[in-house]
């Protein structure tokens, strides 16, 4: 799933990228591209970041577990940003024709996703970090702890199936074992 | 109704994407809002289309590390195939074997090299090869066919996907 976001900034190319850079990389993210150094003289405008939580698709209990890259490229004071979600490794790249696990995940890999837009805003945008961080930190939250909610719902549900697969393995030992045929 | 630049603070005439003073970006209704894409559509924006594209190079590039795999397996049957030579064979048998194999593990591993440059080629001519090579073992051994199957769908598989993200990108690239 994939977020594009554009928005204006007072600040010029090289204070945006660092405010955004020291902001991301602040939050575990690791700078994948950037012309930070670039000898063409087009100065620092672009800035690509990655951030890998959990390895494994199977270890991917929740939205926010899946890596997540955001890029974003200045152009005369206007702030053009992308951020993907994807899950590990390498597939739903916002092309692939693999669905999300279900309309939940889905539903909480969009607000995490707007999330990271408003707050990419409100740190390079309105230059006010600290409430971009607790916009995002606050759509972590909420993702977390609707995905808590949904497996201690579920949670019932599974240990009843497990019991009556239990009980259904030991019928079917106490049938085979009284059979006639043996 | 005039807009004002949020740079320069001069008014601007509504419609105008930079300001006639300063020259910098005023605000459009463009992209106003987060816009989400999902599935398998393209992004909007160059920025959108940009990270698609080294996301679809990345997976593009696992072909590299399947046609090494590919690679390392005929170098494993190179040595089995020396093995299982009849302790009478000639020489020339010998030779013309290995010559075969190790012509087949060069080809792959000059295609994994291949691919972590240009992804979408090598991965098109090595499932090709892989393909020819097992059809014309296949048709010449037929007891051949079922063993390491798993194995062998899984290299198609997997290449079949990286030529799909390759022929994406490209696809993704030619829209500019």
């Amino acid at each position: 799933m994939l977020v594009e976001y554009s928005f204006i900034t007072t600040l010029e190319a090289i204070d945006a990228m660092r405010l955004a850079s020291e902001f991301l990389t602040g939050r575990g993210f690791l700078v994948e591209r950037s012309n930070a150094f670039a000898l063409d003289g087009g100065g620092w405008n672009a800035l690509e970041v990655r951030l890998e939580k959990r390895k494994g698709k199977a270890r991917t209990k929740t939205a926010v577990d899946l890596k997540q890259v955001v890029r974003l490229e200045w152009d005369r004071g206007r702030i053009s940003m992308a951020a993907l979600s994807l899950l590990a490794p390498g597939i739903n790249t916002g092309l692939s024709t693999r669905p999300s696990r279900d309309k939940t995940f889905e539903a909480d890999q969009r607000q995490l996703l707007l999330a990271i837009a408003r707050a990419m805003e409100l740190v390079v945008g309105g230059q006010r970090p600290d409430q971009g961080a607790a916009e995002w930190d606050r759509a972590e939250q909420e993702v977390t702890a609707q995905a808590a909610t949904k497996r201690r719902r579920n949670q019932p549900l599974i240990i009843f199936v497990v019991i009556l697969a239990v009980i259904a393995i030991i019928v079917a030992i106490i049938g085979i074992a009284t059979s006639p045929r043996y | 109704m005039p807009m004002a630049c949020p740079h320069c603070r001069a008014d601007n005439a509504t419609g105008l994407d930079f300001c006639q003073t300063c020259g910098k970006a005023l605000p459009s209704a463009f992209l106003s809002t987060p816009s989400i894409t999902t599935g398998t559509l393209f992004a909007t924006t160059p920025v959108g289309r940009k990270l698609q594209g080294y996301e679809l190079h990345s997976k593009a590039k696992q072909a590299a590390v399947i046609l090494g795999v590919i690679a390392f397996l005929t170098l494993i049957g190179t040595f089995v195939d020396m093995s299982q030579l009849p302790p009478g064979a000639s020489s020339t048998t010998r030779n013309v074997v290995m010559m075969i194999d190790f012509g087949i593990l060069a080809c792959f591993v000059g295609l994994s090299a291949w691919a972590t440059k240009q992804p979408l080629p090598a991965a098109i001519v090595g499932l090709v090869l892989y393909l020819g090579i097992h059809i014309l073992i296949g048709v010449l051994n037929p007891e051949t066919i079922p063993k390491g199957i798993i194995l062998k769908i899984f290299i198609v598989i997997a290449l079949a996907k990286a030529i799909q993200a390759g022929s994406a990108r490209q696809k993704l690239e030619s829209m500019g």
